[in-house]
């Protein structure tokens, strides 16, 4: 009996050490797989379990904050006009904007001091997220919520010393507090209300896009912005004629006046010209024109500028961006002409262009954007606290002040005139970009006050809403306008 | 230890420095549920501890009286089994802690009562047709009457005065005491042989009669209320008893075979046995349905990872029935691999306590018995664990000691009062 009592001891020591590496199969093997498949309810379980940090603009209002009830707790968002800025988090669709970039902080899952961390999570105590504090303004906000209307496109307005946003607007949009009712709605809809058009929107940009071609040519000291020349005639470039249609009505003209009025003869030319000195604009350039001997130069400058205004990479941002861009590198000479004066297959978002208007207003210095001033732990401590950035020199200061120049020309009597606030030098700029036949063109304004020493800087984008001046311009006065009187 | 040590031993010191490791654990565990989650505490946190203590400070001095030569590892492992399912139902089904601490104060009495009032275990031998017929009349009588509290679809409970009780946890211990008699008897019979079918030579058949009778009125009754769990542990004792009266592996593997020509019956007869194998064979794509226990037990086991989640912090809860069927499950969330597997080497240890009791035993009797109480607490947990980690068919059946259930704590600590009287007459005294 002894043997095979010992057997059989030894059979259930095997079927033990069966059952130890079958849990060992399941708890380290499989673990991860395991976890994160959609039977584990843990997840969502853990999410509701911590009372999520709140999302407040400058002045300190509730924009988001979790809402404990006897069912839950229920996100609630005070701001729609915020909606694609603050983003959504829920339990069926995830989360998006800031509740998603920054969940980390909303859940708490970064303490200010790792210690207390490591006993709040022995101790298990009902974990409450971190704070955010925005840059968001309520009096900018509102008044960039009221120009938009019900017109689709974007808003953004920034603090051109600090990169600071005060105002962010994407239209449509949608109320995140009904996104369970909302949501096959919302996804359906061909105006697409869950994108964030004024950072990932991407539009052609038209003649704003003619700041980054005049600083080109004034970076490169090919300009005397004092020297007037005749420009009266069309172009033809290769076969491609562009109308001179956009002039002060006098036959001679300077280089601030082009801007003032948006010529895209000159700027087609300037965009040409760039790998040549003196830089070939008027009527009176040499025939052929030097262009037609080779575009090498030109293009690879033309190219540098772009980047340096933070085309072709993703801006370093709090949301995701997307990025903009010339559309392609081995651009012909019609190509490079039309890119100049912001057409070809140019595509920028609202927020790259409202950075261009900023760099120019911060003496050539592109500051870096940020929506999050702060993060607060519960208590109130800071756990992170945003330092003003520059991303780069983009032109010298003297560029800078050059095209300040221009700019404030073309509100002064230029095509940005509706921008003027009596009492206050605005610089702008304007832009009717031509997205298709028969369609109307994009309302573009970019801009910032005072322009001796600016505050803000805006762009404004209205899809398919009319020329530049009509529109856009108004509006972002009346957002320069708010910013202004803070 | 030495022979040259058994006079201090009789002390039963080796017990007396282990009892304090439960007790502990128990504190420890009851007071880290009443940080994290004091929600699930009712009463003092203490209380449960303190009571456990003077549970086992009793039995430690009972034991000093009337069994001083009893195993000494026996009453420390089973006492951690049990700190562990106090804690663990503490913290899964807060309102029936008390009960469950009520179980354990009932069954450690029971315990008390066999290690002090039975003269000897031999005592027992004669009881053995006594102990069937009891059997088979609850079983009889759980088949009338049975209910099924939990909706469990298993209808093997019997309502005493509001009290739910499952007759075939007790059963396997009236099963162990027949068949350790009647295999003592028998015993020199069934080693030699008068037929034969093929290769495999067969007892004669008026010897094998009762016991085939035996198994046939358990199997097919469990069969009958779908208590497929039990019926599989009531024919694995039966045959690791047979194997060891006998000697002989053909028996195992003979029987081994026999059963799974009979599941694989079931499995074409019943359709809830064919579910039960459909779950096992992929859980996954029921995962919300017939497989969402399965299927939870894994994530659970998964999220635990090595460490765990700490106790109190994870969320067993999404496992039904996770308190009796599902314990090892909510041990390796909590607790994680490091914790499931713990539970795995003490139920180790105590198999190999009551296997070295069994080999050291005077008689065959004595050696029978031993060897089947362990099997039922071996087979049993293999049973329930092997099924929550998906390496057999998932059958619903407790973690001795540990799970919640008074049946089943009742049950094992009559269990290990046999066992503890057993080792106290073999006359040895533990060599640790």
């Amino acid at each position: 009996m002894k043997a095979s009592i010992r057997r059989l001891a030894a059979l259930m020591l095997l079927a033990f050490c069966a059952v130890a590496l079958g849990l060992t199969y399941w708890q380290v093997v499989r673990a991860g797989d395991l976890v994160y498949s959609p039977n584990n309810g843990r997840l969502a379980e853990e999410e509701r379990r911590i009372l999520r940090g709140q999302i407040l603009d400058t002045t300190g209002r509730r924009l988001a904050y979790s809402d404990p009830t006897p069912e839950g707790t229920v996100r609630r968002y005070e701001d729609p006009t915020l909606a694609n800025t603050i983003g959504y988090v829920s339990e069926r669709y995830g989360a998006a904007g800031l509740e998603a970039s920054f969940g980390r902080y909303l859940r708490g899952d970064v303490q200010a001091d790792p210690l207390e961390s490591i006993l709040k999570d022995a101790i298990h105590t009902r974990r409450v997220g971190d704070d955010l504090i925005l840059t968001i303004d309520p009096r900018v906000q509102s008044v960039a919520a009221r120009v938009m209307g019900s017109d689709r496109g974007a808003v953004v307005a920034m603090d051109p010393r600090t990169g600071a946003i005060l105002a962010m607007v994407s239209n449509p949009s949608y109320d995140p507090n009904r996104l369970d009712e909302d949501w096959q709605r919302l996804l359906d809809d061909p105006a697409k209300p869950l994108l964030n058009r004024a950072t990932q929107g991407l539009y052609t940009p038209g003649s704003v896009f003619k700041i980054v071609t005049a600083s080109a040519a004034i970076d490169l000291g090919l300009v005397d912005l004092n020297k007037r020349y005749r420009c009266t005639e069309d172009l033809t470039v290769d076969g491609f004629v562009i109308k001179n249609k956009n002039h002060p009505g006098v036959e001679n003209v300077t280089f601030v006046d082009d801007f003032a009025y948006s010529c895209n003869v000159t700027f087609a030319k300037t965009g040409l010209g760039l790998g040549f000195n003196p830089l070939p604009i008027g009527d009176s350039i040499p025939d052929p024109a030097p262009w037609t001997k080779g575009i090498e130069e030109s293009r690879r400058r033309f190219l540098d500028y772009a980047r340096r205004f933070g085309l072709e990479a993703p801006i370093p941002f709090d949301l995701p961006t997307s990025v903009s861009t010339v559309g392609k590198t081995d651009l012909n000479r019609v190509e490079l002409a039309s890119t100049a004066f912001g057409q070809g297959e140019l595509l920028v978002s609202p927020l790259q262009m409202a950075l261009a208007a900023a760099t120019i207003a911060n003496g050539g210095q592109m500051p870096q954007p940020y929506l999050v001033s702060e993060v607060r732990d519960p208590s109130g401590r800071v756990v992170v606290r945003h330092q003003p950035q520059t991303i780069r020199q983009v032109v010298s200061g003297e560029t800078a002040s050059s095209v300040n120049r221009l700019m404030i020309a073309s509100v002064q009597e230029g095509y940005a005139k509706p921008a003027g606030i009596p009492g206050i030098q605005v610089a702008g700029k304007t832009g009717s970009a031509e997205v298709a036949a028969g369609e109307r063109t994009h309302s573009w304004f970019i801009g910032y006050a005072p322009a001796d020493n600016p505050m803000v800087a805006v762009a404004v984008v209205m899809e398919n809403k009319g020329p530049g001046s009509d529109f856009a311009t108004p509006a972002g006065r009346e957002v320069i306008r708010a910013a202004l009187s803070r | 230890m030495t022979r040259a040590d058994a006079a201090p031993t009789r002390g039963r010191w080796a017990e007396l420095f282990l009892l304090p490791l439960p007790v502990l654990f128990l504190a420890l565990g009851m007071q880290i549920l009443s940080l994290t989650r004091p929600d699930l505490i009712r009463g003092p946190a203490a209380a449960p501890a303190i009571l456990v203590a003077f549970l086992l400070l009793s039995s430690h001095l009972i034991l000093r009286w009337k069994a001083p030569g009893a195993d000494q590892m026996l009453m420390p492992i089973a006492a951690m089994l049990v700190a562990v399912g106090l804690v663990v139902v503490g913290r899964l089904a807060p309102d029936l802690a008390s009960r469950q601490l009520v179980w354990v104060c009932i069954g450690f009495a029971l315990m008390w009562g066999v290690v002090a009032l039975l003269p000897s275990v031999r005592a027992l031998q004669p009881y053995k047709y006594s102990s069937a017929l009891l059997g088979i009349l609850l079983v009889g009588t759980t088949f009338v009457f049975g209910t099924d509290p939990n909706q469990s679809g298993v209808r093997s409970w019997l309502a005493l005065g509001g009290i739910n009780f499952q007759p075939s946890e007790i059963l396997k211990l009236l099963l162990v005491v027949f068949l350790a008699g009647y295999l003592e008897d028998k015993r020199e019979l069934l080693t030699w042989s008068s037929s034969a079918i093929g290769w495999l030579r067969l007892p004669p058949l008026p010897y094998l009669g009762p016991l085939m009778v035996m198994w046939v009125i358990s199997m097919s009754t469990l069969v009958a209320q779908r208590d497929i769990g039990a019926a599989l542990l009531f024919f694995c004792i039966f045959l690791a008893m047979l194997y060891v009266a006998s000697g002989r592996a053909a028996y195992l593997w003979g029987g081994l075979a026999a059963f799974v020509a009979g599941a694989f019956l079931c499995y074409l007869l019943f359709p809830h046995v064919r579910l039960r194998v459909e779950i096992w064979l992929d859980p996954w794509s029921t995962a919300k349905t017939h497989g969402y226990q399965v299927v939870q037990a894994l994530v659970a086991l998964a999220s635990g990872g090595i460490l765990g989640s700490g106790l109190g912090q994870g969320h067993p809860g999404f496992i039904p029935a996770v308190q009796t069927d599902f314990v090892i499950a909510a041990i390796g969330e909590e607790m994680g691999l490091a914790g499931s597997l713990a539970v795995v080497a003490l139920f180790i240890l105590l198999i190999y306590r009551g296997f070295r009791i069994a080999l050291s035993a005077r008689d065959d009797f004595s050696t029978l018995l031993a060897t089947g109480l362990t099997s039922v607490v071996g087979i049993q947990a293999i049973v329930i664990l092997a099924g929550t980690t998906k390496l057999i068919p998932l059958t619903g059946i407790t973690l001795p000691f540990v799970s919640y259930g008074g049946s089943s704590i009742i049950t094992n600590f009559l269990l290990m009062g046999l066992l503890l009287r057993l080792s106290a007459e073999n006359g040895r005294t533990d060599e640790g």
